[in-house]
């Protein structure tokens, strides 16, 4: 119990004496052992802290343990999001990149424009020979000739451990482990200076054929650099330039190199900057050698300008040809069209073959630079092509289609189809001749206008006013009178359309069918009397030749309408007398009359003699006469 | 990648096999006249410590001698490292190269490296024996039994210098 109250005493004690710095301490633990108080204070004078750093040792310890951190930090970001990190370079990239392409671009021009420029010169050409005759390579020789130095290679050395910094050279040096080059220089130098002088003096200048190694020290790094030829004299001031501006730039990390060469990149384009060309300038010193390299490049291009216009020529030459060699192809592929053989002749190209009349020929597409369709000549003989577009072609003209005709070829039939007029059906129908590569000729799809027919034949025929035509029922109808050669020719010609239409022409008449029926009228109202006996009466003897003419007539125009026909001679008598003499009575009148009328060279065929019957023969109710009388009839 | 280059020196008497050494490490670009004629030749080798780092080793194969004068010593300026070579078949080779050591270290600092001691195919006509090993440990001095012939030990003990060097960057 004692002991509790000097506790309490303790503290109480404590708290009289130290007061205020009590609470101090307090705050100090607070600060000490809290993470989160600790970090604000941390956070609150670290940027200043850092800013505070002005001792090189400190600046180099910092930058050493901030290194391995922020790589991690720097990792890890890109790893998560490149895409900021992209952002953020993009400025800074992108003018570089742009900067070293058109710097490429620009000595890559330099070099091709100079190279051409030599290419065809007088000069030139020596060189030439004096490479083939030295063995030397052309482009050792150009740069000899051309160039007054080439500053080849660059090197930046540590002076201290001769360890390479950085490095720059041209495409054309030659270079090896540039690390070991940088340190047997620094060996070599070392030898120079250990072996021939007493003070710290450089080696300024190594030789070496037409190269010479130019070196500049600075207190931390060396400068060499490697030139071909004669550089100006200011040459070293212009590198010692460049080394202090290194030494400026980048003093401490120069003095302290550990080998890595990133870490002095920077100085990278500084050293790229030592190398640098300097071409000869164009020699014009006399005025007959400009002359004469004036005629020199004047042939020279006189020569390239007729190679060109020559090389021209045969381009031109066989591209037209080409393509005339096309057309040639696109017309063979034509029906009907076959061309063997073309040519040029007096600017002209001219094909030569064989095309059907009935073929159509198309001539190029439209003039182009290299075919002019004016200056092709088609020198085509006539043949007959049997392609069915061709035989088809030819068909319809041939036959003078109209358009209301269509026409198909199958098996080398031809057929037609359609409306068309009379006359153009009567013709085609009546063809003699088929078209070439036609054997047969259908005309069943043809339609005809019957009123369109009729006009026809009576345009063709004109018939007679005693004819008269209509049309029924889709009938041609003829009635009336007109010739025996006016109806053959109709009944002719409506035959050709008979597949087509129907015609009516039987109750036409003719003339000479209605003399015929005249004549045997005029025949059966003749007769002739006779006297007692078998004695022709006088009177009667007259009648005779006009019925010869009549039977003769009979016979002609019988025979002309082809009809048969046949003629009584029928022999009668009076009443008087008794039968049995009265009935030889007219036979022998009948004989007789048919005897009289045979020397009248009638036909006898037709004609017979007979004995009339007695009282029955009686003759428009005339009482019987003695005499002989005609009956007439057609068959 | 990240690479950095580093100069090592290459220390023994005449006869150690320094350049025999180099020559199995590394393919020559100099001959070996430099050595005779400037005392000193250089060559290179990329030491590929993992699959992304990497050390540049500049070799300085300086010249055989009993004692650095000074020609050689400027040679070793600047040096990140040196292996020090000395013939097992012949004793006071060690001495030498212990000298040399001592002088090496006191003009820099003591930089890091490896002590070899060569031809050891030659066991046969070995003259080292367990006091020198002893006098080696007692010093503090690690040391390693290579052969230029058989390449033994050889890479190691270059590699061990490239990666003390990585280590220490």
């Amino acid at each position: 119990m004692s002991r509790v109250k000097n506790v309490s005493d303790l503290a109480k004690l404590r708290s009289i004496i130290l007061g205020e710095e009590n609470q101090t301490v307090q705050e100090l633990k607070e600060r000490v052992f809290n993470l989160n108080r600790r970090s604000q204070d941390v956070a609150q004078i670290l940027p200043d802290a850092l800013e505070r750093i002005t001792e090189e040792k400190h600046k180099q310890a910092l930058g050493r343990a901030l290194s391995g951190p922020l790589e991690d930090a720097v990792k890890l970001s890109i790893k998560n999001d490149p895409k900021t990190f992209s952002d953020l370079l993009y400025p800074v990239i992108l003018p570089a990149i742009r900067r070293a392409v058109s710097e490429m671009l620009r000595t890559f021009i330099e070099r091709i424009d100079r190279t051409v420029s030599q290419r065809f010169s007088l000069k030139s050409l020596k060189w030439r020979w004096e490479s083939i005759r030295t063995g030397v390579p052309f482009s050792e020789i150009l740069l000899r000739n051309t160039v007054i130095y080439s500053v080849e290679q660059a090197i930046l050395i540590c002076r201290k451990s001769g360890l390479l910094i950085q490095h720059s050279f041209t495409e054309d040096a030659k270079h090896t482990d540039s690390d070991a080059v940088s340190g047997m220089l620094m060996a070599i130098q070392s030898f120079v200076q250990d072996s021939f002088v007493e003070n710290d003096e450089m080696l300024q200048r190594i030789t070496i054929g037409e190269h010479i190694v130019y070196l500049v020290d600075g207190p931390y790094a060396i400068l060499a650099c490697v030139v071909h030829g004669v550089p100006p004299a200011s040459f070293m001031n212009d590198m010692r330039e460049v080394l202090e501006k290194m030494h400026a730039l980048e003093p401490d990390t120069l003095k302290n190199y550990s080998g890595n060469k990133s870490e002095l990149s920077i100085l990278k384009p500084l050293l790229d900057r030592c190398l640098h060309v300097e071409y000869k300038e164009e020699e014009d010193s006399s005025e007959d050698k400009n002359k004469y390299n004036g005629i020199i490049k004047t042939a020279v291009w006189s020569l390239t300008a007729i190679v060109l216009l020559l090389t021209g020529y045969l381009v031109f030459n066989k591209v037209q040809t080409n393509k005339v060699g096309e057309y040639v192809a696109s017309l063979n592929q034509q029906p009907g069209i076959r061309v063997l053989n073309y040519y040029k002749s007096e600017g002209l190209w001219k094909l030569e073959g064989l095309m059907d009349p009935a073929a159509k020929i198309t001539k190029p597409q439209k003039q182009s630079f290299f075919l002019d369709p004016e200056k092709i000549q088609l020198d085509l003989i006539a043949f007959q092509g049997m392609d069915d577009s061709v035989i088809l072609n030819r068909s319809e003209e041939t036959l003078n289609l109209s358009a209301s005709l269509e026409t198909t070829l199958k098996d080398k039939t031809l057929s037609i189809s359609g409306k068309s007029q009379a006359h153009w059906y009567l013709n085609t129908n009546n063809l003699k001749v088929l078209p070439a590569g036609v054997s047969r000729l259908d005309l069943s799809g043809v339609n005809l206008d019957p009123k369109d027919v009729m006009g026809f034949l009576a345009q063709v025929l004109e018939p007679p006013e005693t004819i008269s035509t209509k049309l029924l029922d889709g009938k041609i109808i003829y009635t009336g009178t007109a010739s025996l050669d006016w109806i053959e020719s109709l009944n002719k010609l409506a035959e050709n359309f008979t597949a087509k239409l129907s015609f009516d022409s039987s109750s036409l008449i003719s003339h000479e069918q209605q003399r015929l029926l005249t004549l045997i009228n005029a025949l059966n109202d003749q007769s002739i009397d006779f006297l007692e006996g078998a004695e022709i009466q006088s009177d009667s003897e007259t009648a005779l030749p006009r019925v010869a003419i009549i039977i003769l007539e009979i016979d002609k125009l019988s025979s002309l309408l082809g009809r048969g026909y046949q003629i009584r001679i029928i022999g009668e008598t009076d009443e008087i007398g008794d039968e049995a003499t009265n009935l030889p009575l007219r036979l022998e009148r009948a004989e007789k009359i048919k005897e009289k009328l045979e020397l009248y060279a009638v036909p006898a065929g037709h004609i017979s003699s007979e004995a009339g019957r007695q009282n029955l023969e009686m003759n428009n109710n005339q009482p019987p006469r003695r005499q002989v009388r005609f009956t007439a009839s057609l068959q | 990648m990240s690479s950095l280059a580093k100069k090592i020196c290459l220390i023994g008497d005449f006869g150690v096999g320094k350049t025999s050494l180099v020559r199995r490490f590394v393919s020559n670009i100099f001959t070996d006249d430099y050595i005779t004629t400037v005392g000193v030749k250089i060559e290179t080798k990329v030491v590929n410590l993992d699959h992304e780092n990497s050390v540049k080793l500049v070799i300085w194969d300086i010249a055989g001698a009993d004692n650095l004068d000074s020609l050689k010593m400027s040679y070793l300026q600047g040096a990140n490292g040196y292996l020090l070579v000395a013939d097992g078949t012949r004793r006071n080779t060690l001495d030498s190269a212990l000298v040399l050591k001592q002088k090496i270290d006191s003009v820099l600092d003591a930089p890091p490296y490896q002590l070899l001691l060569n031809k050891v195919d030659l066991k046969s006509d070995w003259e080292l024996g367990d006091d020198d090993y002893l006098m080696l440990k007692q010093k503090n001095i690690l040391y390693s039994e290579s052969s230029a012939l058989t390449g033994s030990a050889v890479e190691q003990a270059f590699e061990k210098l490239a990666r003390g060097f990585w280590q220490s960057k």
